[in-house]
């Protein structure tokens, strides 16, 4: 059988097919389904829409982000405090200065 | 028969669904069950429950409300959920691996010998035996190549008409009706070449 053949075989057994009784062509809702279907659809919370959604995480996000801000700033703060002490002991400490504070 | 379901004042009907109205959601789950349904029974997985499938697509269609912007006709955006979630069904079952002549009932052999040995144009009688043929055939392509086939040659729908249902474009659908008959001539040829059992 070549391609050509294969295609008029469908083609017949396809008009064959089309003349088969519908064998359940009733459409109207059963009973109960449109209000189980109904009931269902609002059992579960109202899904947001996308927009929404991404503005409430992007809120979130940047309570979060400043949160950590205050954090990181809160225990560094000893640190940055105490590094210009720090400094002076260091300057104090470095030959360096103290030749060009004599040299002075 | 018209797809088209009975008058009802749709935007009306969705405006007051968003805001949750019960009633209203009923009203259109009645209205939208005869086109849902068609294209539920017209491209039905084997063993799936036509009425599971169409709660299945009602509750798609709520959950997804939000998102229909109102761009096609409400009807053209129900027939896509619907023919989606018939894809992901069929997209669910095992595909049938090799259709032989011994898979085939009597009546179905006998029409298939008909199809295939017949030079004349006339259709084999048995159309119920031709039915089922085909969708054991049918059974062997992939969900979407079935979707198209059934749409097209079964149906005979117009490119354009395949694409308002389905939401592809009319070139898609083209390639994709081409291909599929490419397959379904290769699948007789193979049926051809071998022996009735």
């Amino acid at each position: 059988m070549n391609p050509k053949k294969a295609d008029l075989a469908w083609q017949r057994l396809v008009a064959a097919a089309r003349t088969a009784p519908v064998l359940k062509d009733e459409t109207t809702v059963p009973y109960g389904f449109a209000t189980r279907v109904a009931a269902l659809a609002f059992a579960s919370p109202s899904p947001l829409p996308a927009r929404i959604l991404f503005e409430r995480f992007s809120w979130k996000a940047l309570v979060v982000s400043a949160l950590l801000m205050i954090l990181c700033l809160a225990s560094a703060l000893p640190f940055l405090t105490s590094s210009s002490s720090q400094d002076d002991v260091t300057t104090l400490a470095d030959p360096v200065a103290e030749v060009v504070d004599i040299g002075g | 028969m018209s797809d088209e379901p009975p008058e009802l004042d749709l935007a009306g009907c969705l405006e007051r669904v968003r805001n949750r109205d019960q009633d209203a959601a009923r009203d259109l789950v009645a209205h939208l069950y005869p086109l849902v349904i068609r294209i539920i029974r017209a491209h039905l997985p084997r063993r799936t429950s036509e009425e599971d499938l169409a709660q299945e697509v009602f509750m798609k269609m709520f959950a997804r409300l939000e998102q229909y912007r109102g761009e096609v006709p409400f009807t053209h955006w129900v027939s896509r959920i619907s023919v989606t979630t018939c894809i992901d069904a069929l997209r669910a079952q095992k595909r049938r691996p090799e259709l032989r002549w011994a898979d085939l009932s009597e009546t179905e052999a006998d029409v298939l010998d008909a199809v295939i040995t017949s030079d004349t144009d006339k259709a084999p009688d048995d159309a119920l035996a031709a039915r089922e043929l085909i969708e054991k055939l049918l059974g062997m392509l992939k969900p979407e190549d079935q979707l198209v086939i059934r749409l097209m040659d079964l149906e005979q729908k117009s490119v354009a008409d395949v694409s308002r249902i389905t939401g592809w474009k009319p070139p898609l659908v083209k390639v994709r009706a081409f291909r599929a008959r490419k397959k379904l001539q290769k699948l007789f040829i193979a049926l051809s070449r071998k022996e009735r059992t």
